[in-house]
């Protein structure tokens, strides 16, 4: 889960799998409100907020190229941000 | 006479009250601005040089405005300006405060304290599972809070904040990762419990996978080193840990950047059925649940292998 207070107060909440072979992470993006009922936490934010449904174009993401192990390339050659 | 005294006394309690210093101690690169407020002009650029040696910042007043707190500009002693609160701890003039960690006595941990900075309203998660809270701080300075599963032997959640002062000071003066192992943590040593160690991780094709990440503490070295933390970490498959996790990291950190205060709650989930890590546990060890989202999820309480474990 991630609040941010500025512009506005906002949330999002993230659940990957803890598995190997996921590379986009908007898959796993979701209200805080889904989060906690999938998870079984309670991030005890307003309600409003909670329930607010991810901007993305507010919560710009980065998606995994190509899974890799070992030493890793720099982030931007690894997970490029996504312009929308 | 009576009022002599009196008088005496009032005159020595004054002089006590006005000659008393105080003073801080830099323990990270820092702006110091004209005024409390990062968007001010900087006054100065303090360097942190590290060190046996104490670099010292005198207070002019002992209260802090927008967590920050005004002292003096070594080297000038007209020069003033506005340190922010978290790269700098107290000073007391019989020689550097010892570590919270160093002073909580062990297994003594019964709530969150000053860590409730880093929760959303002041208010710490509430996790499916009992969790032992841990708070890491220094000298009152914040670093991280986490949900400890000694049912599963590893940190449930663990929840940070991150600021436009810190995001600041990472970007303008990057910090390695320490080359350390993971240490466990002295507040979860209660004369019962056996915590897992850096290498009960060894072989078991899972990473010891961050929960308050490095890279969100490098700030400051001690947040960075605290993170190190065996309560700080769950096992993760390093395809995860290393790519789509490392990236999210990343992203959470550059949303970070201009947003204020960001609260972040990194934790594990691993429903009904869930494994336990293979490897070789050494005596009065426990294996570590795996989770199935998140991050991986495992536990001991009294120092035996729990039923079902496997090896």
């Amino acid at each position: 889960m991630v609040y941010r207070t500025k512009p506005a107060p906002m949330a999002i909440g993230v659940m990957v799998p803890n598995t190997e072979g996921n590379l986009d992470i908007r898959k796993y993006m979701m209200t805080v409100a889904e989060l906690e009922k999938k998870s079984g936490y309670q991030f005890r934010l307003p309600e409003s907020v909670a329930e607010q449904k991810p901007d993305l174009n507010k919560w710009p993401y980065r998606i995994v190229k190509k899974e890799l192990l070992g030493k890793l390339p720099s982030i931007d050659v690894q997970c490029p941000r996504v312009v929308h | 006479m009576k009022k002599l005294v009196a008088l005496l006394l009032g005159v020595l309690l004054s002089i006590q009250a006005v000659s008393a210093e105080h003073y801080l101690e830099l323990r990270s690169n820092a702006n110091a601005y004209v005024d409390s407020d990062r968007n001010s002009d900087v006054a100065a650029r303090l360097k942190y040089k590290g060190g046996s040696e104490p670099q010292l910042l005198k207070l002019v007043t002992l209260a802090s405005e927008n967590g920050y707190y005004r002292v003096e500009i070594p080297g000038s002693s007209s020069k003033i300006g506005w340190v922010y609160k978290s790269f700098v701890r107290g000073y007391d003039n019989a020689g550097r405060q010892p570590a919270s960690s160093a002073r909580a006595p062990a297994g003594s941990v019964t709530s969150y304290g000053t860590c409730k900075e880093v929760f959303v309203g002041g208010k710490a998660p509430v996790a499916p599972d009992e969790v032992t809270p841990l708070c890491e701080e220094e000298d009152g300075v914040v670093f991280f809070a986490s949900g400890y599963s000694k049912r599963d032997n590893h940190g449930y959640w663990s929840a940070y904040r991150l600021d436009e002062e810190k995001i600041a000071e990472m970007t303008e003066n990057p910090r390695d990762r320490p080359k350390m192992q993971f240490r466990q943590n002295p507040k979860l040593n209660d004369g019962q419990y056996v915590q897992p160690r850096h290498v009960s991780y060894t072989g078991t094709d899972w990473d010891r996978g961050h929960l308050a990440p490095n890279g969100a503490m490098a700030w400051d070295e001690d947040a960075q080193k605290r993170s190190f933390s065996i309560s700080n970490i769950a096992p993760q498959k390093p395809g995860m840990n290393r790519n789509i996790w490392r990236c999210f990291e990343q992203s959470i950190r550059e949303w970070a950047a201009d947003s204020g205060n960001t609260y972040v709650v990194v934790g594990t989930s691993h429903g009904d059925n869930f494994q336990r890590t293979r490897s070789q546990w050494g005596e009065n060890q426990c294996p570590i649940a795996l989770s199935r989202h998140g991050l991986p999820h495992e536990a001991c309480t009294d120092g035996n292998r729990r039923d079902g474990a496997q090896h």
